[in-house]
């Protein structure tokens, strides 16, 4: 593949190319209800080709080899188009060039799991819930993505990487009379089947708390005092924060990007959030993006200070900001783009006790149901919550949803936790599916956040 | 196809061949500049198979080892996944005109020209006081099925999407006008200086106290009701028995002014099909007149699950994107449409003393769907006063639930506008929940 790919790139006459080859080999097993919906194991594969010439940048997906000269004909017609008739020239970064095979490192190759072992332990957890009060279905979904990615460059960059990802995600319904609800449970992660073991514990929980919920009340809609959990505090920081660490959506954005000047204190001084992408084991881990950059951590906020960014070679050059490998593709459909891979606050002192003392009377709100930011303003579900009532937990609460300002948001966290926990699956819908989107946190304690409720 | 189809036929009792092709072109604009031009050639095959009443599914992007395909299928069956159908026979199509040969030779050259004198227009007209950003995408696909029951069908589309939207300052909130069509448009300058009239008005940041206010959806945030109103209908939920309305075929659960049905023959949207991605012929499906339930809406598997007629609305399609051809046919819809009412916009805004015209959502994924509810965030939220749009609402949701909030429908618009999820016109209900910050 390496001499292929060298081959297609000598036939492009450009100031940089890079081409990247990747296979994914999805392996799915569903249940919905007591009902296997699915099961197989299926390989895709494409190309993504993308030129600089003359400050004209452009970018092809393509799916069969016989089409290559075809989309380099495509590709270079639109850098040109794009030299001529974009004001601002495009520039790249250059990261070193870098030559690396890169292998797994599992405990539990999920690939040599017989399929018939990998069944039973979904069909195991499906049961447990199913088999639990007022569950009225599931739907247990095991994912197992292999991809094994090629990418080579102009400037002589050849990298080999393999990662795999695996996890069942779980979404379990209750129903009392009319009234239906349902949450997730879900584990995973990228170093090996082995996470999938011994966790009845996470699906029994859950299916207590949703049939918990049919006999909680919704939350009354107001301003209050709410203790996240490490879930939502992700939820939260990836969501308000981190996506506008994205630099390609401020880039073109002149209000956000005067807002989100380099050296602001945009966040209470208690706060440090980092993007992580090396950290083995988590979903979001790889060691290089789909550019040939080597991840990195970066601090993007330290003490309520905005440190960094996230970057591509493009917005590296236009920002004159060092590279932090964090440019990614959803797989060989698209060219990549900036991405978290992991977001966290950083934990500081406090018990979780400490923070609802703090919080006083609010809200204690727990595991995420969807979210979206639109710059300043974010919102995001939760799949339930607990009052606190003088410092202490109170009855569950559910229909919670949050929206804040992501401004006023930051300097209104007043308490970290001391314990971190990382989300086990991930996703993120910035225009492409990026299911390798990790996030999570310590526990953190926001005053006066808004909460619709009915 | 022909060839893969053999094989498969040998080895199963039933085999049916999927075939998607597409190519796209997308440019953007920022900030009245062009900045991302990109391409995309994409194509692939799936095969499903039917063997001793259980069924395999398998797919790939290159088909290169057409045996290897078919035991991919045939190995899937270890699975014991049972079909409750079998593949359809070829039938009668209706025609529905989604093709535009025309879109092949549209040059991104000129389509660049025409968004940069878009640009200039809205340059001068919004005076240095929003951004405007640009997407537009366009190609064709092509979808070809074969099964072993006689089926031979195929469909070609072009598409064409614009969408032109003026940011408000630190935000992604905007004022957008979308095209959706299967042919190559421009916007009107009409339409362009209606959206910087109403851009202008909203400009100005109010702050009101939380409470229960009449509410306009605008067409382009009725997605996140029809979501809901989806959910309940689609046979997947009838057969789980998690509709909050599985037993109420005939009875009134909307208001009477409300009527939805998906019409899969619009005629120049892309989506428009006259089979589904199951080979099954479409038909125009009321879901709720006059308020009235209708019916629920399924694939074949949840049609045979059920014991009903299949209604055409198996599609290889997925919440958030992801690669067709991997998908199974599930039931979803193709041009959602609601009913106009007898109100013209201007008179529905005319007549709301205190309330919030929604022109964005966000959010409108999160929540307790199933159940109907929602929460979302006003993303903007125009405010009403006297009958006068006088800004847009500071750090606002709206929350409620559908089965509840759907019953107290003051007013529909007299129009159908293209909006995100299919037509839909402007709706105003009474008695929402605003919660403010």
């Amino acid at each position: 593949m390496k001499e292929r790919l060298k081959e297609f790139i000598s036939k492009i006459d450009a100031d940089y190319a890079d081409i990247r080859y990747e296979k994914m080999v999805n392996t799915s097993i569903v249940y919905n209800g007591k009902e296997l919906s699915d099961v197989g194991s299926n390989a895709t594969d494409g190309y993504v080709i993308r030129v600089l010439r003359n400050g004209g940048f452009a970018t092809i997906s393509v799916t069969s080899p016989e089409d290559i000269e075809r989309a380099i004909v495509i590709v270079m017609e639109n850098a040109k188009l794009l030299t001529k008739e974009s004001d601002k020239k495009v520039g790249f970064t250059f990261p070193p060039i870098i030559e690396d095979e890169v292998s797994l490192e599992l405990n539990e190759d999920p690939r040599q799991i017989p399929l018939d072992e990998k069944i039973a332990v979904v069909n195991h957890y499906n049961n447990l819930v199913l088999n639990c009060r007022d569950v009225q279905t599931t739907l247990m979904n095991y994912g197992e993505v292999y991809r094994d990615k090629y990418f080579v460059n102009s400037k002589g960059s050849y990298i080999h990487e393999r990662i795999i990802t695996v996890g069942i995600n779980s979404r379990i319904v209750t129903k009392k009379g009319n009234l239906v609800q349902n949450g997730r449970a879900s584990v995973g992660g990228s170093d090996g089947f082995f996470r999938l073991k011994n966790r009845d514990d996470v699906f029994l929980n859950k299916a207590k708390i949703v049939s918990q919920l049919l006999d909680a009340e919704p939350v009354k809609g107001g301003t209050y005092n709410v203790v996240l959990d490490p879930d939502i505090a992700g939820v939260f920081v990836h969501e308000a924060f981190g996506h506008f660490s994205e630099a390609d959506l401020i880039e073109h954005n002149p209000s956000l990007l005067k807002k989100m000047e380099i050296g602001s204190q945009l966040g209470s001084d208690i706060l440090d959030i980092i993007d992580d992408p090396t950290g083995r084991g988590q979903i979001g881990y790889y060691k290089y993006d789909d550019e040939g950059v080597a991840a990195r951590p970066v601090t993007l906020m330290e003490k309520g200070v905005l440190k960094a960014r996230l970057h591509s070679m493009k917005t590296a050059a236009s920002f004159k900001a060092e590279l932090s490998g964090h440019t990614v593709a959803e797989d060989y459909r698209y060219a990549p783009i900036i991405r978290m891979g992991c977001i966290y606050i950083k934990p500081k002192e406090k018990t979780f006790d400490e923070l609802l003392h703090l919080a006083g009377n609010g809200l204690y709100i727990c595991e995420c149901k969807g979210g979206q930011t639109s710059g300043e303003n974010f919102t995001f579900g939760a799949q339930y919550a607990f009052l606190i009532q003088d410092g202490k937990l109170g009855p569950m609460v559910r229909d919670i949803n949050l929206m804040g300002n992501l401004f006023m948001t930051l300097k209104n966290i007043t308490a970290v936790s001391d314990a971190i926990k990382l989300a086990e699956v991930g996703g993120c819908g910035k225009g492409q599916l990026n299911i390798k989107s990790c996030l999570g946190g310590p526990h953190i304690l926001i005053k006066d956040a808004l909460i619709g409720g009915v | 196809m022909e060839k893969l189809l053999d094989i498969a036929k040998k080895k199963s009792d039933e085999a049916e061949i999927y075939y998607l092709s597409y190519h796209e072109n997308k440019i953007d604009f920022e900030n009245f500049s062009l900045t991302q031009l990109g391409n995309s050639i994409q194509s692939g095959y799936s095969l499903r198979i039917i063997k001793d009443g259980q069924i395999g599914f398998s797919y790939t992007k290159n088909l290169l080892d057409r045996n290897g395909l078919v035991e991919n299928a045939l190995s899937s069956l270890k699975g014991k996944v049972k079909a409750a159908f079998s593949f359809p026979k070829a039938s009668a199509l209706k025609k529905v005109t989604v093709y535009d040969e025309s879109i092949e030779a549209l040059a991104n050259q000129r389509v660049i020209e025409d968004l940069k004198t878009l640009c200039g227009f809205m340059k001068k007209h919004l005076d240095e006081k929003g951004q405007l950003n640009i997407a537009a995408e366009f190609g064709s696909r092509s979808i070809k099925m074969l099964n072993t029951n006689g089926l031979s069908v195929e469909d070609q589309a072009s598409f064409y999407l614009l969408y032109p939207n003026i940011l408000f300052p630190n935000s992604y909130a905007s004022m957008a006008h979308l095209i959706n069509s299967t042919s190559y448009q421009t916007v009107s300058e009409v339409s362009l200086l209606m959206l910087v009239n109403l851009y202008n008005k909203a400009l100005p940041e109010i702050c009101i106290a939380s409470g229960r206010l009449q509410v306009i959806f605008s067409p382009d945030v009725i997605h996140a009701l029809m979501w809901r109103v989806n959910s309940g209908t689609n046979a997947k939920s009838i057969y789980e028995g998690i509709s909050p309305v599985k037993d109420k075929v005939g009875r009134q659960i909307f208001n009477d002014k409300l009527t939805i049905f998906d019409d899969p023959h619009v005629g120049g949207r892309p989506d428009s099909r006259c089979f589904d991605d199951e080979g099954v012929p479409t038909t125009i499906y009321p879901l709720v007149e006059k308020g009235v339930l209708h019916g629920f809406y399924n694939n074949l598997d949840y049609a045979g699950k059920l014991g009903v007629k299949p209604t055409g609305h198996g599609f290889k399609t997925q919440m958030w994107g992801g690669e067709p051809i991997s998908f199974k046919p599930m039931p979803s819809l193709t041009n959602e449409i609601v009913l106009p009412g007898d109100e013209n916009i201007n008179d529905m805004i005319r007549k709301v003393k205190r309330g919030v015209l929604i022109i964005g959502s966000l959010g409108a994924h999160s929540g307790n769907i199933p159940n109907g509810d929602f929460s979302i965030g006003l993303n903007p939220g125009l405010y009403i006063e006297n009958g006068e749009i006088v800004g847009r609402v500071k750090d606002a949701m709206i929350a409620g639930n559908i089965y509840e909030v759907m019953k107290n429908i003051i007013s529909i618009e007299d129009t159908v506008h293209e909006a995100p999820g299919g037509r839909f016109p402007a709706i105003c209900f009474d008695d929402v929940m605003v919660s403010v910050g």
